[in-house]
């Protein structure tokens, strides 16, 4: 699936370069926020679907939520420091930040609700969200408490960072990060469109 | 901008409330691939398109590692501070009852 993500939008890129009238992107617009509504809805689906996670919370304490919520609020404020480092706004580095890892989702966001420049920021920092959580993780889990190893892979730990979560951090650990990854893949898209409707 | 929250709200309820069946629950994760790519496609086109982006594309990416990186660090910071709070190092205090997870095979 990584693939064909990345795969998307070289082709996208390439067909733009080369092959497309610059007053295509009008007609396109139009259609892309059937595309978005859409997509939204049946993300709405998978997600709700996924009710044992309510009785997975249940059974291991309702203090594990805490896990994602200080995962989330850590995330967003790394996004509004660095963010004001390099001149963007509030608003606007929260958003990023919101996408937990998600990229497709949060890139796509962003792109339909605000604009293409910041969108493509959004899909890149969570790209390198998960690169680098794949190359940390082994360092984390040796020399800190196991239970960090949930921290950097955001929303991911539900599916694409779960085995290294698992590897590195052992079976229970695994267990809080794919729970802690399907709430902050709840709150992706929830908090970004909330943050840039903040913003503005 | 609340089309996206209703649209969202009212996939969850009807996800959560079982509403579709079985059949059509399936195609779910085929429309969304689908409409994903679409809207990557468009997004690839219009930076395509705007050569200015197309040149700023590596100032882009400089500032998205960045970002990711601060929003790693950060979120590592809180989460360790959470672990202070509640004496998580000890890790059998970290599960309120039910202690392991029995059904994580399917997962992993």
């Amino acid at each position: 699936m990584t693939w064909v993500i990345i795969a998307s939008l070289v082709i996208g890129i390439l067909s733009g370069l080369w092959l497309l009238p610059a007053d295509m992107m009008h007609l396109m617009d139009n259609y892309s926020t059937a595309a978005l509504v859409i997509l939204i809805f049946c993300v709405g689906i998978e997600l709700g679907h996924n009710r044992a996670i309510w009785r997975k919370l249940y059974d291991m304490g309702w203090r594990i939520i805490l896990v994602p919520v200080f995962i989330a609020l850590g995330s967003l404020s790394g996004a509004l420091i660095m963010g004001f480092m390099l001149h963007y706004a509030p608003y606007e580095s929260l958003a990023v930040g919101a996408g937990f890892g998600w990229y497709s989702l949060s890139g796509v966001l962003i792109d339909r609700l605000y604009s293409t420049q910041l969108g493509v920021v959004a899909f890149l920092t969570n790209v390198w969200r998960e690169v680098l959580t794949f190359i940390i993780l082994p360092f984390i889990g040796k020399y800190f408490t196991k239970l960090l190893t949930v921290a950097p892979g955001g929303a991911t730990t539900m599916d694409t960072t779960l085995p290294l979560v698992l590897r590195y951090g052992g079976k229970e650990i695994a267990a809080i990060g794919f729970l802690s990854g399907v709430i902050l893949s709840m709150l992706v898209p929830f908090l970004v469109p909330l943050m840039l409707q903040v913003g503005r | 901008m609340w089309m996206v929250i209703v649209a969202l709200l009212a996939g969850f309820l009807m996800g959560h409330f079982n509403v579709l069946s079985e059949k059509i629950r399936g195609y779910v994760s085929n429309v969304i691939t689908f409409c994903l790519i679409m809207l990557l496609l468009l997004i690839g086109a219009k930076i395509g398109l705007d050569r200015e982006m197309i040149h700023h594309l590596s100032t882009l990416g400089i500032q998205s590692f960045l970002l990711a990186f601060s929003t790693i660090v950060f979120s590592l910071i809180s989460l360790y501070i959470l672990v202070k709070i509640l004496g998580w190092e000890d890790e059998t205090k970290m599960m309120g009852k039910g202690g392991e997870s029995d059904d994580m095979g399917h997962y992993c």
